[in-house]
């Protein structure tokens, strides 16, 4: 509730003309968006790209909020959109270019993690949930890593409840049997 | 409910409490479902190791710094179309004006005439012209007025081209004779060459 009146003072701060204000929104919130987008797009390039992106909307639109739901569902609900739409183009893009995965590995050398283990367990897990469907792996980054409660999740992303179980499951399959597969592989 | 979905549920804290204590018997009992749990509870052990995870502080420091700099790039960025839009809407208003402007004044000296061409279908400005016809107008003078303008040319003619009053006998026309008289005794033919005549004549010298 204490933070909800914080962000509630920050917002309105920075209506009435303080951008000192959206600096500290950014500075409270930029983590959270940059896990999320790094999780879903799969590598730290791609998700500074998002961050910038949800940025540029969150400043635009940041006037109009009304506190319907909290600011942080509200600036989650963005960071998804911009992911998935992202992650759309991202798509068209590969079909048009040569531009493929290994050479984004490559080229995200300037990654933002310091242990090298925790690097190559991360890489694990963001090259198997890169194979499992958006959606499906939107719910399962925000069940397990973001915590967040089913009811939470189908007011950021609009889905039944039900339907979001589904996708969890079917998720949970999917990375348990591709994680199989990687471990085979190596 | 086929296994995996049990421990899915399971994991999930998605089970009712009795649905959770048959589960808990069930898995005492079967060695295969031990092995599966302990699958899925690897993978959500490896899950929780990332969840908070060291990151070099640095990249954070720069994302603010970086968001301003893009946003005055996008700035100068939109301001050119902005321009180009503004000009465009400034001309397309200039244009529109100066059309209707050109149209008001057409409407004016088609008024004037008291017809109204683009009200006006083709029979009707055919009726509006037909000399017999009592909508057609020519001229605003009455008969009074018509005398006095005679007897003022008359005069006028008389004086400065030293016409006699016989003279102007024949250039006067027939005052019992009307125009649409005239146009009756007129045949085909000589209509027609009256039209070609018409048609060949240069009115006004370049």
């Amino acid at each position: 509730m204490a933070d909800n009146n914080i962000d509630f003072e920050l917002v309105n701060k920075f209506i009435a003309g303080d951008e000192a204000a959206f600096n500290k929104i950014v500075l409270k919130y930029q983590q959270k968006i940059y896990w999320h987008a790094r999780r879903m797009t799969g590598n730290h390039l791609d998700a500074d790209e998002v961050v910038q992106e949800v940025l540029i909307v969150l400043y635009n639109k940041l006037k109009g909020f009304q506190f319907k739901s909290s600011l942080y569902t509200w600036i989650y609900k963005i960071t998804s959109t911009r992911c998935i739409n992202y992650l759309k183009k991202r798509s068209l893009k590969q079909i048009f270019s040569l531009d493929d995965n290994e050479t984004k590995i490559i080229r995200s050398k300037d990654d933002v993690i310091k242990d090298l283990e925790t690097k190559e367990k991360l890489a694990k897990l963001e090259k198997v949930l890169q194979k499992v469907p958006v959606r499906q792996r939107e719910v399962f980054i925000m069940r397990n890593f973001d915590e967040m409660s089913y009811d939470e999740i189908s007011e950021v992303t609009g889905k039944s409840v039900g339907g979001l179980k589904a996708n969890y499951f079917h998720a949970m399959k999917k990375i348990m049997e591709l994680m199989k597969n990687y471990e085979n592989e190596r | 409910m086929k296994m995996n979905d049990k421990i899915l549920k399971y994991i999930d804290n998605q089970m009712s409490s009795s649905e959770r204590s048959d589960f808990e018997n069930e898995l005492k009992n079967s060695s295969e479902l031990q092995k599966e749990l302990k699958k899925y509870k690897s993978l959500m052990h490896e899950v929780d190791q990332l969840k908070n995870i060291d990151v070099n502080e640095s990249y954070f420091a720069e994302t603010i710094p970086k968001f301003r700099s893009r946003q005055e790039v996008l700035r100068r960025f939109l301001l050119f179309p902005r321009l180009t839009f503004s000009i465009a809407t400034v001309a397309a208003v200039a244009l529109i004006f100066v059309i209707s402007i050109s149209k008001t004044n057409k409407n004016i000296i088609i008024q004037k005439n008291n017809i109204v061409a683009a009200d006006t279908s083709g029979s009707e400005i055919s009726s509006l012209l037909d000399p017999s016809s009592d909508q057609l107008n020519i001229g605003y003078i009455s008969k009074e007025e018509e005398s006095s303008y005679d007897s003022l040319m008359n005069s006028v003619m008389t004086k400065e081209l030293n016409l006699s009053p016989n003279d102007l006998s024949y250039l006067s026309p027939d005052q019992n004779t009307d125009l649409s008289s005239m146009l009756q005794n007129v045949n085909e033919k000589e209509a027609e060459n009256i039209y070609k005549e018409v048609l060949n004549r240069r009115f006004f010298e370049r």
